[in-house]
């Protein structure tokens, strides 16, 4: 009976082992990264909305300022870029997991936008893209009142 | 002298511990020459006086509290912001005392001198 339920356990215990594994590989693949980002897309990009503006950031740690291109042509946004060899001079690789080279990519925004008042900024490794939405595609408050 | 292939040992018999869930694992590279090795890992979102690294028992870890904010609404995510951690066994005869660690762009760049007992000693060869 106890060897019974040791083996009741050892199963639980492997079906727990996959549980995990599971849910690391849906975590990897809802947040864009792991494997399935290798090579692929780069620079995991998040949009905010505040009204007035488009706030759109990236993270591009290890990439100069000089080295980030950002065009916006017919409300499509398009950050383009390079991040310098990174294999110090004289080394051998033990890991590479950082293996980006040069990145590109393009968003088509759901409004019109200013080129005129854009702006940007780079932090941390973080690049914040500031895009102000011009004045007929900010949301408009409807006052309602009493007949 | 085993110390590149202590490092290079497949993942499942490698001591580092991933810890998923809540945290962020940096992506790291690990170089190496006959005098250091050099981890480099992506932190970004991270200012450099949030950033502990410790090392402990030839545990080296890494933690970085995430500082950067975003206001507005999320309309797409692909990224979070989430705290960073990371844990390495380092093989035998790291200098802890002369270990360096620089940060720019959100790149931490950790310089692990090796001890000169393995250190590779070259022997030269004198004509009669």
């Amino acid at each position: 009976m106890i060897r019974r339920l040791n083996d009741i356990d050892r199963i639980f215990g492997t079906m727990d082992f996959f549980k995990n594994q599971m849910n690391r590989f849906l975590e990897d693949f809802e947040s864009g990264r792991g494997n399935l980002s290798q090579g692929g897309v780069w620079p995991p990009t998040n949009f905010y909305d505040d009204g007035d503006h488009i706030l759109v950031y990236s993270e591009l740690p290890g990439v100069n300022e000089e080295e980030i291109n950002i065009k916006l042509h017919n409300n499509m946004l398009t950050i383009k870029g390079e991040r310098r060899e990174n294999t110090p001079e004289g080394y051998a690789i033990l890991r590479q997991e950082r293996n980006v080279a040069s990145f590109s990519r393009s968003f088509t925004l759901p409004v019109e936008i200013d080129p005129e008042k854009t702006s940007a900024s780079l932090k941390n490794g973080i690049l914040a893209v500031k895009l102000v939405k011009v004045q007929t595609a900010k949301p408009k408050k409807i006052v309602v009142q009493a007949a | 002298m085993s110390t590149e292939r202590e490092m290079t040992k497949p993942a499942q018999d490698a001591p580092e511990v991933l810890k998923p869930g809540k945290i962020n694992t940096p992506d790291v590279d690990i170089f190496v020459n006959d005098d250091e090795i050099l981890l480099v890992a992506d932190l970004p979102g991270v200012a450099k006086e949030d950033m502990s690294i410790n090392l402990e028992n030839n545990t080296l870890t890494i933690e970085a509290a995430y500082s950067a904010s975003f206001t507005g609404t999320c309309q797409r995510r692909e990224f979070d912001a989430k705290d960073y951690r990371r844990v390495f066994t380092l093989p035998k005869g790291i200098n802890v005392e002369k270990t360096a660690a620089e940060f720019s762009n959100g790149v931490l760049y950790l310089h692990l001198p090796k001890s000169s007992a393995v250190k590779p000693y070259q022997i030269k060869v004198k004509s009669l």
